[in-house]
C-alpha cells in the first residue's frame, strides 16, 4: 500500500442518501487496498453503520451539516476517519446494546454504534473544536478472529462493547466502559457532570468530599411545592422527575445521571415550585446550600456551566412550549376539517328527510345520526322513473374518515348505475348491485366494505323488486299480515369479490304496507349495562304502535332507541329510511 | 433489493430476500416485507442467501417482522446466511432470539407437519 493509492476525501451532506454513497465508497477504498470479501464488507458495514449515525443524530432535521470521510494507510492496514460538526458524541462511551432475551423485550435499535465496535479492529474518538472526529480501522485477515469470539455461546451472552481497550486521542487508555462499575464516584464520574465541566479534580473532591450520599426509593417525593429547599441534588443513579401540577401528572421534566435539581430555589432563595420525585431508586449527592453558594460557585467554570445549564433548561422549556402551541393549532385545523366535512355530509344526506309532497302513493322519510363528526351509514331514495322509485340503505365498514369517505364513493356509485336506463325491470337491482360491487372491488386495496340493501319500488303496482348484500333485512308490516322482518336474498357484502353475483327478489305491497329499513346502529343500540335493542324490540315497535305516516314511523324507532339508550353514548352510526305506501288510495 | 413469496405448502412461506439490506434495500422492500410479514398469522422462512450485506436497519427489519408473527401466534426463522452476514446476526444477538438455519431444507424441518 502506498501513499499514492490512497483515496479522494468523500464530502457529504448528513442525509440519508449519504449512507449508499459513503458505502460505494468504502468498496472502492477496499479495492484500492486490496482488503478481501471479508475485510471490505466490515470496512463498509462500519463506514454505513456510523455515517447512518451521524445522518439520524448529528444535526436538527431541518439543517442537515456536512461530513467528511477520509480513508488513509494505518500501520496494520486501513484507517477511515469520518468528521462531522454536528452535537458532540463519543460513541465509545455509549453502553453496549442489551441482549434481549426473548422477542417481546427486543428493541430493534441502537445496533449501528454496536456494529461498528464490534467489526472495527479499533476506533478513536475526540471532539475536536466543534467537529467530531471517528476513527475506525480494519486490519486485514483479522475478522477471523472476530468471528471464531463472537460465536462462542458465552460471550454472545454477555456482550461485550468490543473495541475496548481503546486508546483516547488525549492520551487516555479507556479499559471499559466508564460510566458503569460500583465505584463511580472514586473514579471520578461526578467529576464528569456537566457542571463540573474543566473544574480541577482535586478542588472538587475537596469541597464534594464532605457532602453526603443518599439514597431514595421509587416514588419517593423530596420536595413540594412551598418547601424550603436545603440542597442542589446531583443525580449519580436514577432519574428525577419535575412536576409542575401533581406528583404523578402526565407532564413532567426528566432529570438524568449527570444532571442536577435544585438550584433554582438556591440560587434566588424561595420556596420550591414543583414536585420533585424519584422516578426509581435514585442515589444523589446533597449539596448544602451554603457549600453550594459560597465554595461550589466560587470555583473555576462552576458559575458559567450553571449559567449555560439553566439557558438550554430555558431554551428547551421555550421549544415545548412552542411544540405544544403547534399541535393545539394542527389540532384545531384537524377538527375545523372535520367539521366541513360533516357539513358536506349532512348536506348529502340530511339528518332528516321526507320524500312527499308530489309524489301522494308513497311516502319516504329517512334519518341518520354518525356516532362521530363523519358517518359510515347512508340511505338513499329517488325516482328513477315517473313511476319506480329507487331506496337504499347501507353501512361501511369501520368509522370516521375512511368508513366515510368510502361511503360517499358507495352512495354516488349507487346513484350513477340506479339512474341508468333499465333494461330488464325485474333484474335492475341486481344489476345495480353487481355493477356498484364490481367497481368497488377492483380499486380496494384496504379491504374495506359495505352492506347494502337496496330496491325499486313500482309506485302504481305496489310490486317491489330487491336486492341485498349482506345488510340487514328490513320490517315490512303488510295489511293484516304479522309483523316480520323481509325475506332477503343471501348474498356478499360489496367491495370484495368482483364477481359476486346477486339474486333479486319481489314482494307486493298492498296499500297500507310499510317497510323500514335500517342499519345495526338500531338492533345493536346499548344501554350502559350492555344490553342491546335488538330485533324482537323493533318488531314489537311495529305491533304495537299504528304510525300514520313514514315520518311517524322513523320518529317511533329513534324515539324507541333513545329511551332505550337512556343517553349512554352509542358507537355505532343510527340510520333509516322509512316508507309507506299508499297506492292509489285518496291521500290522508 | 428485490424479494419473491414461494408457498411451499398450505402452512409454510418462503420469502427469498436478494441484494443489499441496507438503508436504500430496506426501504425498496419495507412495505410488501412488511405487508408479507405481519399482516397475518403465518410460518415463515426468510432466504437470505441472496443477501450479500446486511446493516443494523436490516436487522431492525427482521426483528420486526418477527415480533409482528411471533404477537399473532406465527412464526419466522431465517436460512443460509452467508458467513459475514451470520456474522453480523450473531453479534447483535439476533441469533439468540430468533432462530437461524444453515439452508432452507433445514429451516423447513424446523415446522413439522
Amino acid at each position: 500500500m502506498s501513499a499514492e493509492s490512497v483515496s479522494p476525501p468523500l464530502h457529504l451532506h448528513a442525509q440519508p442518501a449519504a449512507i449508499a454513497a459513503a458505502s460505494a465508497w468504502a468498496r472502492a477504498c477496499a479495492a484500492q487496498h486490496n482488503l478481501d470479501e471479508d475485510d471490505s464488507y466490515r470496512l463498509d458495514l462500519c463506514i454505513s453503520e456510523w455515517v447512518e449515525n451521524v445522518t439520524r443524530y448529528a444535526y436538527p432535521d431541518y439543517a442537515p451539516g456536512a461530513l467528511e470521510l477520509r480513508c488513509a494507510v494505518a500501520p496494520d492496514g486501513v484507517a477511515v476517519t469520518v468528521t462531522d460538526s454536528g452535537r458532540p458524541f463519543d460513541p465509545l462511551l455509549l453502553p453496549p446494546p442489551h441482549t434481549p432475551a426473548t422477542l417481546t423485550d427486543a428493541t430493534p435499535g441502537g445496533l449501528g454504534v454496536h456494529l461498528v465496535r464490534k467489526f472495527a479492529d479499533a476506533c478513536t474518538y475526540h471532539r475536536d473544536g466543534e467537529h467530531n472526529v471517528f476513527r475506525m480501522e480494519i486490519r486485514p485477515h483479522a475478522a477471523g478472529e472476530a468471528g471464531t469470539r463472537t460465536s462462542r455461546g458465552a460471550d454472545r451472552r454477555t456482550p461485550e462493547p468490543g473495541a475496548f481497550p481503546v486508546t483516547r486521542t488525549d492520551g487516555a487508555v479507556v479499559a471499559d466502559e466508564p460510566r458503569s462499575g460500583r465505584d463511580r464516584r472514586d473514579s471520578g464520574f461526578i467529576s464528569s457532570f456537566r457542571i463540573f465541566r474543566n473544574v480541577p479534580y482535586d478542588e472538587l473532591e475537596k469541597v464534594l468530599g464532605s457532602c453526603p450520599v443518599s439514597e431514595f426509593t421509587e416514588g419517593e417525593v423530596l420536595l413540594r411545592p412551598g418547601d424550603r429547599n436545603q440542597y442542589l441534588a446531583l443525580v449519580i443513579r436514577g432519574r428525577l422527575r419535575i412536576h409542575l401540577e401533581t406528583p404523578d401528572s402526565d407532564d413532567y421534566v426528566e432529570i438524568a445521571p449527570g444532571d442536577c435539581a435544585g438550584e433554582m430555589s438556591l440560587v434566588d432563595g424561595r420556596s420550591v415550585s414543583a414536585y420533585v420525585v424519584a422516578h426509581d431508586r435514585c442515589r444523589l449527592l446533597l449539596v448544602d446550600g451554603h457549600t453550594f453558594l459560597n465554595r461550589l460557585l466560587t470555583l473555576p467554570h462552576v458559575a458559567r456551566n450553571m449559567l449555560s445549564m439553566l439557558a438550554e433548561r430555558m431554551r428547551s422549556s421555550n421549544t415545548r412550549s412552542i411544540e405544544r402551541a403547534k399541535s393545539a393549532v394542527a389540532l384545531a385545523a384537524l377538527q375545523r376539517e372535520l367539521s366541513v366535512a360533516h357539513d358536506i355530509q349532512a348536506s348529502m344526506i340530511p339528518e332528516r328527510f321526507v320524500l312527499t309532497p308530489a309524489r301522494p302513493e308513497v311516502e319516504c322519510a329517512g334519518f341518520m345520526r354518525a356516532a362521530r363528526e363523519v358517518g359510515g351509514d347512508f340511505y338513499d331514495a329517488f325516482y328513477i322513473e315517473p313511476n319506480r322509485l329507487f331506496i337504499a340503505i347501507g353501512d361501511v365498514c369501520g368509522k370516521g374518515m375512511a368508513a366515510a369517505l368510502l361511503m360517499v364513493r358507495t352512495m354516488m356509485l349507487l346513484a350513477a348505475e340506479a339512474s341508468k336506463p333499465v333494461l330488464n325491470q325485474r333484474m335492475h337491482t341486481r344489476a345495480v348491485l353487481e355493477s356498484v360491487n364490481r367497481q368497488l372491488a377492483e380499486k380496494n386495496d384496504n379491504g374495506y366494505f359495505a352492506s347494502v340493501f337496496c330496491g325499486v319500488l313500482h309506485t302504481t303496482t305496489g310490486l317491489l323488486s330487491y336486492a341485498n348484500a349482506g345488510h340487514t333485512p328490513p320490517v315490512v308490516v303488510r295489511g293484516r299480515a304479522p309483523v316480520c322482518y323481509l325475506e332477503v336474498p343471501r348474498n356478499p357484502i360489496i367491495g370484495i369479490v368482483p364477481e359476486a353475483e346477486y339474486g333479486v327478489s319481489e314482494l307486493v305491497m298492498p296499500p297500507g304496507s310499510t317497510l323500514l329499513l335500517y342499519t345495526d346502529g338500531v338492533t345493536e343500540a346499548e344501554t350502559a349495562g350492555g344490553e342491546m335493542f335488538g330485533e324482537e324490540r323493533l318488531l314489537e315497535l311495529f305491533r304495537t304502535k299504528k304510525p300514520r305516516t313514514a315520518e311517524m314511523v322513523a320518529d317511533d324507532v329513534v324515539q324507541a332507541v333513545d329511551t332505550f339508550a337512556g343517553g349512554y353514548p352509542q358507537s355505532d352510526d343510527l340510520t333509516l329510511l322509512a316508507l309507506v305506501y299508499r297506492g292509489d288510495a285518496p291521500p290522508a | 433489493m428485490k424479494m419473491s413469496v414461494t408457498e411451499l405448502d398450505e402452512r409454510l412461506t418462503l420469502i427469498a430476500l436478494d441484494g443489499r439490506m441496507d438503508l436504500e434495500g430496506t426501504q425498496a422492500i419495507d412495505q410488501q416485507f412488511g405487508f408479507q410479514t405481519t399482516t397475518q398469522k403465518r410460518n415463515l422462512v426468510i432466504d437470505l442467501s441472496q443477501v450479500s450485506f446486511l446493516a443494523s436497519i436490516g436487522i431492525r427489519t427482521l426483528l420486526t417482522a418477527a415480533r409482528g408473527q411471533s404477537s399473532r401466534g406465527g412464526k419466522l426463522v431465517l436460512a443460509a446466511p452467508e458467513p459475514m452476514v451470520r456474522k453480523v446476526l450473531d453479534s447483535t444477538g439476533v441469533d439468540q432470539i430468533i432462530p437461524i438455519y444453515p439452508d432452507v431444507a433445514a429451516a423447513r424441518a424446523a415446522f413439522p407437519a
